[in-house]
């Protein structure tokens, strides 16, 4: 696979992401006003939540090293600090996925939030370079130089960016499997209250 | 349909799309390498002398001038800067600072450093314009050489990008770019014709910029 195959793929892949996490935003509001279909497929989605977000964190995993150690794209520092965010969301969620422990995220969220908020701001100064310094370090080149620019937009900070909140909107958009009934996969639900009803 | 069933069918269905996605990408993509933004300005394809390295030994006579923050007062203006005898990267002799009489622009640039790629174009129109003084030598410093790097080798990067002033290789410990108070690329030191800081600047600058820049800095040696 040569570098630009990979950055329309990785590109391609993040705006699926992206708009797959949109849907799922959309389906939640349309379940909140009581389409049936709506929460029903949500739910199904739901169920899913923490294998397609450990699926999110592994493939950004592997697209941040292949774009460092095989495209020799040389990490910035913001880059950096992103991967320290990514990096471990992969196994926290593959763990998480496996047990089927609804409570993972609220051991991913605080990670994904910071990854998310450094990419934010990553995303603005590749924008709007003046924020920032304009300069390389003897050690590495500068936070606002991009490497390439995908369909006009998606940069490796937006990917990343993408990628964390996409985590979020998977980890924490619930559909409950019945609209008038409590999330039996949310560990905020009172398990008697869960009980009582079956 | 069990709930695990409905998951593993999501899951194995976004691996489908996945692969799908790869195989768009290679359909739609050429073959030719990606275009990183930290590619080559536009300029002619010019071959590489043989025997060329791309790092060559640094002498440096006099103190270093201290590291240049731009966020405070630059205190090396008017500071000594050191001599720094070189070589370009076919070895022919190159020197910065002195008292030889004429001013000089000293331009630090790393061939992997998106910033410096944005500043040689504008660096080539302003000449093109006119806009450097004839009374003003430039000399560039190739620094900061990185194998792994885009643009490497550096020599031909220079080559390739048009740079039409001399360009002095610095050693692996940008011992040029260090003795002269460099910290980030692309660097540029106005000295006077006593070899004298009129002016330093860090950070890719626009061909009026620079040229406004210059302008003040020469216009402070007059003063």
């Amino acid at each position: 696979m040569s570098t630009e195959t990979a950055q329309l793929f990785f590109s391609l892949l993040t705006v699926v992401a992206g708009l797959g996490a949109i849907g799922l935003i959309v389906l939640r509001v349309l379940a909140g006003f009581g389409n049936e279909s709506a929460a029903r497929f949500g739910a199904a989605i739901g169920d899913a939540a923490t294998w397609l977000a450990f699926l999110v964190a592994a493939t950004a995993t592997l697209g941040s090293l292949y774009f460092s150690e095989i495209a020799d794209f040389v990490p910035c520092r913001l880059c950096w600090f992103q991967r320290i965010a990514m990096y471990p969301l992969a196994p926290i969620l593959l763990v998480g996925a496996i047990r089927r422990d609804p409570g993972v995220r609220w051991y991913a969220a605080p990670i994904a939030v910071i990854g998310a908020a450094i990419a934010g701001y990553h995303t603005l100064i590749e924008w709007r370079p003046e924020l920032d310094t304009g300069t390389c370090e003897l050690t590495g080149p500068s936070c606002t130089a991009f490497w390439f620019r995908e369909f006009g937009f998606i940069t490796l900070a937006t990917m990343a960016l993408v990628g964390f909140l996409t985590i979020l909107t998977l980890l924490f958009v619930r559909f409950p499997s019945r609209l008038d009934a409590p999330d039996p996969n949310d560990d905020d639900v009172d398990r008697n209250e869960l009980e009582n009803e079956s | 349909m069990t709930p695990r069933n409905r998951t593993l069918l999501i899951v194995a269905t976004v691996i489908v799309l996945v692969g799908a996605l790869a195989g768009i990408s290679v359909l739609l993509s050429s073959d030719d390498p990606g275009e990183p933004v930290a590619s080559v300005p536009e300029g002619g394809e010019v071959t590489l002398p043989e025997n060329v390295e791309e790092n060559q030994p640094v002498e440096v006579i006099g103190a270093p001038l201290p590291s240049y923050d731009s966020g405070a007062a630059d205190s090396a203006i008017a500071m000594p800067a050191p001599v720094v005898n070189g070589a370009s990267f076919d070895g022919t002799a190159v020197s910065t600072g002195g008292n030889d009489g004429r001013p000089s622009m000293l331009v630090y640039l790393a061939h992997w450093c998106p910033h410096c790629n944005d500043e040689i174009p504008e660096l080539i129109e302003l000449q093109n314009r006119n806009g450097i003084p004839e009374e003003l030598d430039v000399i560039g410093i190739s620094t900061g050489v990185d194998s792994n790097g885009p643009n490497y080798p550096p020599s031909q990067w220079m080559l390739d990008t048009g740079f039409p002033w001399p360009v002095m290789a610095d050693d692996e410990q940008a011992t040029a770019f260090l003795a002269n108070g460099g910290s980030g690329f692309p660097y540029s030191v106005l000295l006077d014709g006593d070899g004298n800081v009129l002016s330093r600047s860090s950070g890719s600058k626009s061909a009026e910029d620079i040229a406004a820049w210059i302008q003040e800095g020469l216009a402070g040696a007059a003063a």
